[in-house]
């Protein structure tokens, strides 16, 4: 059952009506107007304090009784196989408690890249753990090995894979199998080879009629996600239950991967606790290797294990972005209209294939689209989701097609994509970061002097807004205490914050007065932070949880009041009736028979809506110094919508976090691999270059508070758009400012001044 | 990361306590001032030792006084943010604020201290890493390993000289003191180093520096620019100091020291000379930065960020931003952050 009714959309002064399918049991969104008084507020997080008082308990804080401490061996050689492994020395060691190797834990005998995961020991102190590491002899078989795109691309190359497995796969369009992991389908492949044959042919004749045609190659390094906090668990045993502390982004995903009964630990029963998790950013949805591997040390030791890694292990073990290698075509028609678009690109997720995809066909129309898209195996450590995962590589690239574009039909860049962009929101988002920035003032740009200044612009797009599969619980207590409860993590996006803002909300207290609770595998289900969906899917279940507890709570004073209900609202501490304040909230309470009004609801499909996506343009100003090629980001313009705000300063926290960590990766972020010794150059944070406070742009955050639709509280997630558009826009401004194309990130002076020498000979138009 | 291994820990509060100690047996003790460059080093198992003394409890060594001749004494401990924020030093040693405001961060500003900043360990790509990572390389030539692998046919260690308070203190002509049980001498603070990646300093085991001393102000004016990755945090590639006299329309003495680019800090003696008795403007300075690089000493090579090339390409780019600012001419070049 739904219900049929009218809802307004929109943003700014310009709403339109729509008619949605509520489903059944749900309340409809906030609408413009509605008399809120904490939703849209920018409310201090609920544990700031907590945070800059060290007193909330990160997973590394967390001490159980009696604890040891794991650690984990790990190879040295980049591609490997293990031949055996001699554990009897470090299990003698005085104070070990519990030895696992990989071969017997994960059926795995090969090393495929420097840092996999060997054996694992737990000792009674970490110098032990550590003596004890070293104590293990592992006779390997050593093989060559590739650790850069180029390498494992190369003719006879040697072979990452084992078995079968090629070093180069084509992953879209993908080849059909007789079974996963099995031979191609000859005739399916065939077929499929016949098609790709005759889009090329289509495309071809479009970039034929095109008046403007430009290429270009681009590359985008591998970047670590280097969460402050480092990945691990305390893991702890009652018998068959696990509990297990876990640096977390997916509670949920934890319980279900070390309960699982195919699984090497197959606990009976796992509650898993996150109460604070010092960044994920796409890289803690599985407890990994090293959470499996502490969960089975402690109970092989049966006590409490902590295995947390090191920063080093961090850096080559715990995920990145892959890197990319796009060679892209675009054809323009006189009027500026995109014709058709040609795209081959390459990355490497590690030792697999899959996952390394580039997005540089999205946001805008791009005509007729060719594309083919392929992953390399490398003898690195794997790539894991992060932060918009293909977005900002496949972005980086196709922006500057999108500048290029322009000038091959002499049109102004924002001209140009606002032509071939037809976004409700985007379009309005244009106009906005172009005066902000101060696009048209006037600049010494194009390398005419020594220190230069140009501007870019980038768009983004994201999907999130959120869906079913959590509940959400409050209590309203007898005397007055109110709980929101939801098992999920906050990964540091205000999730904690905005579940009580909406529940508060409904309860008319203010936001101190609930107590929330959050990051538990005992409280109600809740989503992976992932695909920004968290405050997506919590929000409308909050909501509706707060809304039905509110008139649970007004039926117990209506009666014993004996008011009519409808004229019974809760507002600012009191039960209103017609509007007035006529009874406290807590003096309400009171009056109810049982203890407490326990509600438990469900996030509920989403409606039609305004728009499936989310959309922001940012524009970026820099200085070039093109004698020494050195670049400074001044000012990053980011115009950001996450549907209806529910708490601004929030979500402005997120755009500015997107933006620093897109300017470290334009710059400075980057993943070194020793194509000698096959291992990571730069594995801690002093060599790895992680932006700084220093060299962190001015950042103008422009949002739109969008009644989106989707959902009762018509929220669009937010924790990833903004890092897609920032590394375009800064390398469009840098191409501004010394009047040639930089197509490789990091942007280092040696680039640029390799870019200055090109100049002249390759301005990155061909074809014309 | 390894935790700090077990040794023993003294704090004497007077230098005469301390050099007692010390003379014990210098070979396998440390001293400590702030310990942002021995605690690591010693996590990291680069530095061992059986004796750890701390120097911090010695009231002495720390805080600024003027000397009897107008000059500046800077007791070792004294801490890098003490020497920025001193109005003395800022009204009349502002280029030396500078380089000390460039190093790291406020947290280590605020322990970190003069003195470890003079005696800080080389630095290099191979050697500033766990020692899981060294192990796995069979270690290097500055450690227990066979080879250097920056320069592996060389034999020495060219780790790199990265005290950022070095080149402008040595282009001020600053002066040391070095005490041991047996008394004490003076020397230039120039003097101190030593061009080897590892036996980096010429100072005897049994010593401790108590104090860097500063010629009184005399009309000079001084500028100081670093070179680096990010804005802060960074060990410096390069740094370049310039001080100069210059009493009419001359130059009559002019000071030039690079920082970071080798393993000892280096003076550019053809820029000195390309100087003197001239003015500078635009033309000399030219001239003058264009032979910066043929400093003896002045080897950038791979064993820090940014490739070697580069960093030697900059030498001349910096030591002409440098005299530009020393003479008040406009700027023309993005400046390094902590400029501001
Ligand atoms: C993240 C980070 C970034 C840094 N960046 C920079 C930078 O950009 N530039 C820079 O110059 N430095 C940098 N440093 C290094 C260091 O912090 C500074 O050089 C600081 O001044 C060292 O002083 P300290 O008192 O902490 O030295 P300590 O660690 O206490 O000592 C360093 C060495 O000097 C010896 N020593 C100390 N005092 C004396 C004394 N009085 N007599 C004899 N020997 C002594 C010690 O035995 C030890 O070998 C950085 C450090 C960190 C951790
Ligand atoms: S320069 Fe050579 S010997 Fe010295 S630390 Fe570096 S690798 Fe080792």
């Amino acid at each position: 059952m739904t219900e049929e009714m009218k809802i307004k959309v929109g943003f700014g002064d310009t709403f339109r009506e729509l008619t949605v399918r509520i489903p059944d049991g749900d309340i409809p969104p906030y609408q413009p107007g509605d008399p809120l008084d904490l939703v849209g507020t920018s409310e201090i997080r609920l544990d700031a304090v907590a945070k800059v008082t060290g007193t909330a308990e990160f997973t590394y804080d967390r001490q159980p009784k009696g604890l040891i401490y794991g650690k984990i061996l790990r190879s040295p050689h980049a591609n490997a196989n293990i031949r055996s492994i001699d554990v009897s020395q470090a299990r003698a060691l005085e104070g070990v408690r519990a030895v696992l190797t990989t071969p017997d834990v994960f059926e795995d005998s090969t090393a495929r890249y420097a840092g996999a995961e060997i054996a694992a020991v737990a000792a009674d102190s970490e110098a032990i753990a550590d003596e004890a590491v070293r104590m293990i002899e592992v006779d390997y078989e050593v093989l060559p090995f590739c650790v850069t795109i180029d390498d494992s691309m190369a003719e006879g190359a040697p072979k990452v894979g084992r078995g079968n497995q090629e070093n180069v796969d084509r992953v879209s369009p993908r080849a059909r199998r007789r079974r996963r992991g099995g031979e191609i389908n000859a005739d399916a492949e065939a077929s499929m080879v016949a098609r790709m044959k005759e889009r090329e042919k289509t495309v071809d004749k479009l970039f034929a009629k095109s008046k403007g045609v430009v290429e270009g190659e681009f590359r985008t390094q591998v970047q670590t996600h280097a969460p402050l906090e480092t990945h691990g668990v305390v893991c702890d045993w009652d018998g068959k239950n696990l509990l297990c502390y876990g640096s977390s982004q997916a509670t949920f995903g934890f319980k279900r991967e070390l309960g699982s009964s195919r699984g090497p630990v197959g606990a009976k029963d796992v509650r898993v606790i996150c109460e604070y998790v010092g960044g994920g950013f796409g890289s803690k949805f599985s407890a990994g290797r090293e959470g499996v591997l502490g969960a089975m040390l402690a109970r092989e030791a049966g006590k409490p294990v902590r295995l947390m890694l090191d920063r080093k292990e961090e850096q080559t073990s715990a995920g990145n972005r892959p890197d990319s290698l796009q060679k892209l075509k675009m054809g323009v028609a006189a009027d500026g209209t995109i014709l058709a678009y040609r795209v081959r690109s390459w990355g490497t997720p590690g030792t697999g294939t899959g996952g390394a995809g580039a997005h540089n066909d999205g946001i805008y129309n791009l005509g007729e689209i060719d594309k083919v898209e392929y992953g390399v195996r490398t003898n690195c450590g794997g790539a894991r989701a992060h932060r918009a995962p293909g977005w900002p590589q496949g972005v980086f690239a196709l922006e500057q097609m999108m500048d290029m574009g322009a000038q091959s039909v002499g049109l102004d860049p924002i001209e140009f994509r606002k032509r071939n962009d037809d976004h409700p929101i985007r379009t309005a988002q244009y106009d906005i970061a172009r005066e902000k920035i101060g696009w048209d003032r006037p600049r010494v740009r194009g390398g005419a002097a020594t220190v230069c200044r140009g501007v870019g612009v980038a768009s983004n797009l994201w999907f999130s807004a959120g869906g079913r599969g959590t509940q959400v619980m409050v209590r309203v207590h007898k005397d007055g205490q109110v709980e929101v409860r939801n098992g999920a993590q906050d990964i540091g996006t205000g999730t904690r914050t905005v579940m009580g803002m909406v529940a508060a909300e409904e309860l008319g207290l203010p936001l101190a007065r609930v107590r929330t609770f959050i990051g538990d595998t005992r409280d109600p289900q809740g989503p992976g932070s992932g695909g920004s969906t968290t405050i997506g899917s919590i929000t409308p279940a909050a909501r509706l949880a707060g809304y039905v507890a509110k008139q649970r709570l007004l039926e117990v004073v209506a009666a014993r009041k004996n008011w009519p209900i409808d004229q019974l609202g809760l507002r600012r501490g009191h039960v209103t009736r017609s509007g007035d304040p006529v009874l406290s909230f807590d003096a309400a309470c009171q009056l109810m028979e049982e203890d407490v009004i326990e509600v438990l609801e469900s996030r509920k499909a989403n409606y039609a809506g305004f728009s499936d996506t989310n959309a922001g343009v940012q524009c970026a100003e820099v200085e070039v110094d093109t004698e020494t090629g050195e670049v400074r980001v001044i000012k990053v313009v980011a115009v950001a919508d996450a549907g209806k705000l529910i708490n601004p300063m929030l979500a402005e926290s997120q755009v500015r976090g997107g933006v620093s960590q897109g300017v470290g990766y334009a710059l400075l972020e980057r993943r070194i691999m020793d194509s000698q010794e096959g291992r990571m150059v730069n594995p801690n944070l002093e060599m790895y270059k992680l932006l700084g406070a220093v060299d962190c742009p001015e950042i103008e955050v422009v949002l739109f508070d969008v009644y989106n639709g989707k959902s009762n509280t018509s929220v669009m997630g937010l924790g990833e758009p903004p890092i897609v558009a920032t590394a375009a826009a800064v390398a469009n401004a840098v191409s501004d400012a010394i009047g040639v194309r930089i197509t490789e990130i990091p942007i280092t002076p040696r680039k640029v001044l390799e870019a200055l020498g090109r100049k002249g000979s390759d301005t990155g138009k061909k074809g014309e | 990361m390894l935790r700090l291994p077990v040794f023993g820990f003294y704090q004497p509060s007077t230098i005469e306590e301390a050099t007692r100690l010390l003379a014990e047996n210098p070979a396998s003790t440390r001293l400590v001032a702030g310990g942002t460059d021995l605690w690591p080093n010693m996590k990291r198992r680069h530095q061992v030792a059986e004796t750890v003394i701390s120097l911090r409890g010695i009231a002495e060594l720390t805080g600024i006084r003027e000397t009897s001749d107008g000059g500046l004494a800077i007791g070792a401990t004294t801490t890098l943010a003490a020497i920025a924020s001193d109005l003395r030093v800022g009204e009349s040693y502002r280029a030396l604020a500078t380089a000390v405001n460039s190093i790291s961060s406020p947290l280590v500003r605020n322990s970190g201290t003069i003195g470890g900043n003079l005696c800080l360990d080389t630095r290099c790509t191979y050697y500033n890493q766990n020692e899981e990572w060294r192990r796995s390389i069979d270690y290097c030539m500055k450690e227990v390993g066979e080879i250097c692998w920056v320069a592996p046919s060389s034999p020495r260690c060219w780790a790199v000289s990265s005290g950022d308070s070095v080149p402008i203190l040595c282009a001020w002509g600053a002066e040391i003191t070095l005490v041991s049980k047996d008394g004490a001498r003076t020397l230039p603070l120039a003097e101190l180093f030593r061009d080897d990646g590892i036996d980096y300093l010429s100072k005897r085991p049994d010593e401790i520096l108590t104090e860097v001393r500063l010629p009184a102000p005399s009309g000079e004016r001084a500028a100081f620019w670093k070179l680096r990755r990010r804005g802060s945090i960074d060990f410096g590639v390069l740094s370049v100091a310039a001080v100069g006299w210059c009493g009419g329309e001359t130059t009559d003495r002019i000071e030039i020291w690079l920082g970071s680019v080798g393993s000892t800090p280096v003076r550019c003696d053809e820029s000195i000379a390309a100087l003197i008795g001239k003015p500078i403007d635009e033309d000399t300075i030219a001239e003058a930065a264009a032979l910066a690089r043929k400093g003896e000493g002045a080897s950038p090579l791979g064993n820090t960020d940014f490739l070697p090339q580069w960093r030697g390409k900059m030498i001349e780019h910096y030591v002409a931003a440098v005299l530009r600012e020393m003479a008040g001419l406009p700027r023309e070049r993005l400046a390094p952050r902590h400029q501001r």
